[in-house]
């Protein structure tokens, strides 16, 4: 909709002062709310950044932050630890909201890649579509970029 | 109810993607109250620009994710130019 469609047509006519402060008004709460998102996301990114896997407590599910450097030994075990726990679902939702890479291939936005029980991201094991199960065979998590929500996990991996 | 809820029961009874609607989540979950408040006091009223918010967030996380300040650049003309529009 409009800006003015919704508070009526700008006008340099008195009568129509009261209109144009609203619509100053509106959009003075637009940039406001365009400049709370921006600071979020700066926030969300940095967190990113900074991830790493710890164990949060408790919900059903969760949200992990990509990380860029490879988990140590015992983040890894962290993970091994929960996909044992139960299904877990790893999905590509990239911090574009489109793609995310894994491995060199895309995951598509609503494609999923699963971590099964008692499997986990083996480091240097490709993806080879964006629905495929991560097969692992190793005992490392790969890194992952990009923003993963945890579905039907028994904890939640939150960021330290 | 605070904003908080308030502008998750937006979201959620949005038509977003599932996808966009975590992304929103995090944003709840790291957002101060006070930037909450100010998104959710904007929705309220106009939850038709949900849709380019929402695209605005994330193309923002991505651009300071890859700390690519031309690309932050070019979302803040568009922003702009969203506004110019809806003049």
């Amino acid at each position: 909709m409009k800006l003015f469609e919704k508070f009526g047509k700008k006008s340099e006519n008195s009568e129509n002062k009261q209109e144009n402060k609203k619509n100053e008004k509106w959009t003075r709460m637009y940039k406001q709310a365009l400049r709370a998102i921006g600071a979020v996301a700066m926030a969300l990114a940095l967190h990113m950044s900074n991830a790493d896997f710890a164990h949060g407590g408790g919900a059903e599910t969760g949200v992990v932050s990509g990380f860029k450097n490879a988990p140590t030994e015992e983040q890894a075990q962290q993970m091994e630890d929960l996909a044992s726990q139960g299904d877990i679902e790893l999905y590509g939702v990239g911090a574009d909201g489109k793609t995310r890479r894994y491995n060199g291939v895309d995951i598509g936005s609503g494609h999923k890649a699963e971590i099964n029980n008692g499997t986990h991201v083996g480091s240097g094991h490709k993806l080879e579509n964006a629905d495929a199960n991560i097969k692992d065979t190793g005992n490392k998590v790969r890194p992952l970029s990009g923003s993963y929500t945890i579905k039907n996990g028994p904890k939640t991996l939150t960021n330290k | 109810m605070g904003s908080k809820q308030q502008l998750k029961n937006i979201i959620d009874n949005s038509n977003l993607s599932t996808e966009d609607k975590k992304i929103w989540d995090n944003f709840l979950q790291v957002a101060t109250e006070i930037q909450i408040g100010m998104v959710y006091d904007f929705l309220k009223d106009s939850p038709e620009e949900l849709e380019f918010m929402t695209n605005n967030l994330k193309e923002k996380i991505e651009a300071a994710f890859q700390k690519d300040q031309a690309k932050m650049d070019e979302i803040l003309e568009r922003e702009k130019e969203h506004l110019k529009n809806l003049e």
